[in-house]
């Protein structure tokens, strides 16, 4: 048989997102329920979300300690029953926190839905918080700290969070080694009793859902009570003005060191947000990324470079991260700053906005394929009070944008004066 | 079940196909058979520098990455101790491009010297970045050459040392390729809406026409003989607490005592419910962290125990911890509850592994590679065919003291 290897098979098109946006759900006592459903594995995921991450909290390690013992004993049972029941149903229960929320999330076989729903309802109600527990997570915790401060890029991702947001803000909070020493059992209860709410928080059901899914949920969530008022709104300050320039943080004897560039930048509701979070891809959002291509592909200065728009509650931010070839920080950097000039100097060319936009096209396919994905996408967009229409609308702005467009877009929020430039390691 | 279809090409190729009709995404994975135990030991860390290779562009193809990121692919590749692995998901009315990327990179590369010294460079940051410039990466470059003594896997993936890569030459590189990379020495495996008649057709048409082999029967790798008595080795490194890591030579994959061992590791140390999470860590507060795993390798592989010592406590008192716990589960035969439990995890995770079209193509790859594809759909009996009994002879066996071999790990700042 003759085939022509040098010519590429027509190109197909890329289906459209079939998404329907979740079905809500008023439980009992306030609880809002968002349900997902579909799969044909009988398994089903649930997340609980409060509005209780660090920003909250008046002293730092509160909200992650208030995650890690909730699992850690509750007036009838001792941490060590919680876990086994979990485990003994092959459950997965991950208990965690971001800077806005934390989130509870349960990974069930359908089937054992009634034996974890009650334990849920527990955790969430008869929590005792240990003293003993506390004392075991802190130091756990600050063991993993001693080992993570020996690397460049951990090093770096706290500088450069506290350059980013602001020393002393919400958002700007960076653990120091002091910090492990100075939380009480009393710090933990209180934030828990302020912050764990049902008028303070929703679930999302994804997966697998019948009725008698639909049933035991309003049974052990919908009766969860709220205790007293809601806390009132707190005066927080989230973050202040950005530092610009340089900065140097010298680690001896490092083969590598860690780069993190980047900037305050607008966040998902703003109308430009499409536009800059296509730029961000352009620049170095996947593997055929100019930032790829150049540092790794053509240089071979590091084993992986990107950039990220990461997107809080309140305010948001763009980074370029990588770890280099210590030898070579200078160049790299050099190069970093070569290719975010260019984004704002020299329009795109079709061919590569056609490609980056066909590769968006089918990493969204990826990323909302399956209803526990997709939760996952609906727990990333619904504080800030939208929906799965969101991510059509950034991928119908996406495909309409032109390279004029983009260039006016990179030459507002890419500039480089505005950013920062953080190297730990050498320079 | 995860159903399937199975059948070999002329030039030897092993085509399966899974058809799951509920997502809009095709998964396509190849792996080859080739590893870093079929590398010479001066010439090490090759399997994963060819892994590198592959994506530098092939004989009709200047670029492997464009044309797949424009049909809205997205893929990627590991190498491990005994095969590499090569995988992508794409949108299904563009799967015949998958074809045709990938075919053309089986049929032959480009081999250019500019993607060799980038690629090259590459691996040597990446090796920094993982085992040199990052506390405790070192570790299995020591541990391994105490476990085994004439088997390949004494080298890591990445490589003995970076020299090796350093070296590594065209000539070397053409030569792996022509040895490993061919039709009979592969395994193709298409996952999602697909049509079985479409896929036999596709896969003729782009990989059928490949004419080269690598008639590699009966590959033989040495054999690790039985320890005889246990090895021990001590480093000081720049770190702020000290740690240990412990290691046993275990049956092979295809031995049903694998499976054995998978159980006593999931018992000792899968979930916070598990052996050592409870008594070593929160009841006599020892460790910081705490682990046991099986290294899951084809040939004899490993049984690992791995801890960090909470300051203040002495190596030995640590050892001694861990031993007490191994001999229990060695003297003692677990409890029908907990043996039901860690089968009912493996249960849990076996069905939600079931869930990305990826992971099942990746999944019935690995199980053809080791000899059949429907033994993936065997593993819940082959872990339910496992009693306590059996648990407690396999670990008297496994953790015997002869059989020992530990890596003690100081901290600079401890005595």
């Amino acid at each position: 048989m003759n085939i022509d290897r040098k010519t590429m098979p027509p190109l197909g098109n890329i289906p459209d997102l079939a998404l329907k946006n979740p079905e809500n759900i008023r439980l009992n006592n306030g609880l809002d329920l968002y349900i997902i459903d579909g799969g044909y594995e009988k398994v089903t995921r649930l997340d609980i979300v409060f509005e209780a991450g660090s920003a909250y909290q008046k002293k730092k390690l509160t909200a992650a300690s208030v995650t890690n013992l909730l699992k850690e004993g509750t007036k009838n049972k001792t941490s060590v029953e919680i876990v086994e029941i979990l485990d003994y149903h092959g459950a997965y229960l991950n208990i965690g926190n971001n800077k806005d929320t934390a989130t509870l999330t349960l990974f069930s076989l359908t089937k054992h839905l009634d034996k974890l729903l009650p334990l849920i309802n527990e955790i969430l109600t008869e929590s005792v918080f240990p003293q003993r527990e506390l004392e075991i997570f802190l130091n756990r915790k600050k063991q993993r700290y001693l080992v993570d401060i020996q690397k460049v890029k951990y090093l770096a991702s706290l500088e450069f969070n506290k350059t980013i947001f602001g020393d002393g803000t919400a958002y700007g909070q960076v653990l120091n080694e002091n910090d492990f020493n100075s939380l009480t059992r009393d710090d933990v209860v209180n934030f828990f009793k302020k912050r764990y709410r049902p008028e303070n928080a929703y679930a999302v059901l994804s997966g697998f859902v019948d009725k008698k899914t639909e049933e035991l949920i309003n049974k052990f969530l919908g009766n969860i009570k709220c205790s007293g008022k809601s806390p009132e709104s707190e005066n927080i300050k989230f973050f202040s003005e950005q530092e610009t320039g340089k900065k140097y943080i010298e680690k001896e004897n490092s083969l590598q060191s860690a780069i993190r560039i980047g900037k305050q930048m607008i966040n998902r509701t703003h109308p430009d947000f499409a536009y800059v979070s296509l730029l961000n891809m352009i620049l170095g959002g996947y593997f055929g990324s100019r930032l790829m291509s150049n540092l790794r592909e053509d240089k071979g200065l590091t084993y992986g470079i990107h950039s990220f728009v990461q997107t809080h509650k309140k305010a948001a931010y763009f980074a370029i991260a990588t770890e280099v070839n210590a030898e070579a920080t200078k160049m790299a950097v050099e190069e970093i700053i070569k290719e975010i000039e260019r984004l704002r100097t020299e329009p795109v060319k079709e061919d590569e906005l056609k490609l980056v936009l066909n590769y968006l096209s089918g990493s969204f396919l990826r990323s909302f394929d399956g209803p526990m994905i997709l939760a996952e996408r609906f727990l990333l967009v619904k504080d800030f009070g939208l929906t799965f229409e969101h991510y059509k609308d950034i991928l119908r702005k996406m495909s309409l944008s032109t390279p004029e467009q983009l260039l006016e877009t990179a030459d507002k929020y890419f500039a480089t004066d505005k950013m920062v430039e953080l190297i730990v390691g050498k320079e | 079940m995860v159903e399937f279809e199975k059948f070999i090409l002329n030039n030897g190729l092993t085509v399966i196909v899974h058809k799951d009709k509920t997502t809009p995404i095709v998964a396509m994975n190849i792996i080859y058979k080739v590893g870093s135990r079929d590398e010479k030991p001066d010439k090490t860390g090759f399997a994963h520098l060819f892994e590198h290779l592959m994506f530098g562009g092939s004989e009709n193809i200047p670029r492997y990455d464009e044309p797949l990121q424009l049909a809205g692919g997205e893929n990627n590749a590991f190498t491990n101790n005994d095969y590499t692995d090569y995988y992508l998901t794409i949108p299904k009315n563009n799967l015949e491009i998958a074809f045709w990327l990938e075919s053309d990179r089986m049929l032959n590369l480009a081999f250019t010297e500019k993607s060799l010294e980038v690629q090259r460079q590459v691996v040597i940051e990446e090796f920094k970045q993982n085992y040199l410039n990052q506390p405790y990466g070192d570790v299995y470059l020591l541990l391994n050459p105490l476990v085994y003594k004439v088997h390949p896997y004494q080298w890591p993936t990445i490589g003995k040392d970076i020299s090796h890569i350093e070296k590594a030459t065209m000539e070397d590189v053409k030569a792996f390729y022509g040895k490993f990379y061919n039709p009979d020495n592969a395994i193709l495996t298409v996952a999602g809406d697909v049509d079985i008649k479409e896929i036999e057709k596709l896969a003729n048409k782009w990989f059928g026409t490949i004419n080269k082999q690598s008639n590699l029967k009966n590959r033989k790798y040495p054999e690790e003989p039985e320890q005889k008595e246990p090895r021990t080795k001590s480093v000081r490194r720049d770190v702020p607490q000290d740690a240990i890591y412990m290691a046993w030579l275990m049956p092979e994959r295809l031995n049903k005592d694998y499976y054995t061992c998978d159980l006593i590791s999931d018992i000792l140390s899968n979930g916070d419910s598990s052996r050592l999470y409870q008594t070593l860590i929160k009841d006599k507060k020892l460790f910081s962290e705490i682990n046991a795993f099986i290294t899951g390798d084809v040939d004899k592989g490993r049984f690992i125990v791995t801890g960090k010592l909470m300051e203040g406590v002495s190596m030995d008192d640590a050892e001694n911890a861990i031993d007490i716990e191994l001999r229990k589960i060695s003297t003692e035969n677990v409890k029908d509850e907990e043996l039901k439990k860690v089968i009912n995890k493996i249960e849990a995770s076996w069905i939600f592994s079931r869930l990305s079209v990826l992971n099942k193509a990746m999944n019935l790859g690995y199980y053809e590679m080791l000899g059949n594809a429907s033994m993936y759909n065997n593993e819940l009996d082959n872990y339910g065919s496992v009693n306590k009994e059996r648990i407690r002879e396999t670990a008297r066996q496994l953790f015997a003291p002869h059989r020992k071999n530990v890596l003690y790990y100081y901290s600079k700042k401890s005595k």
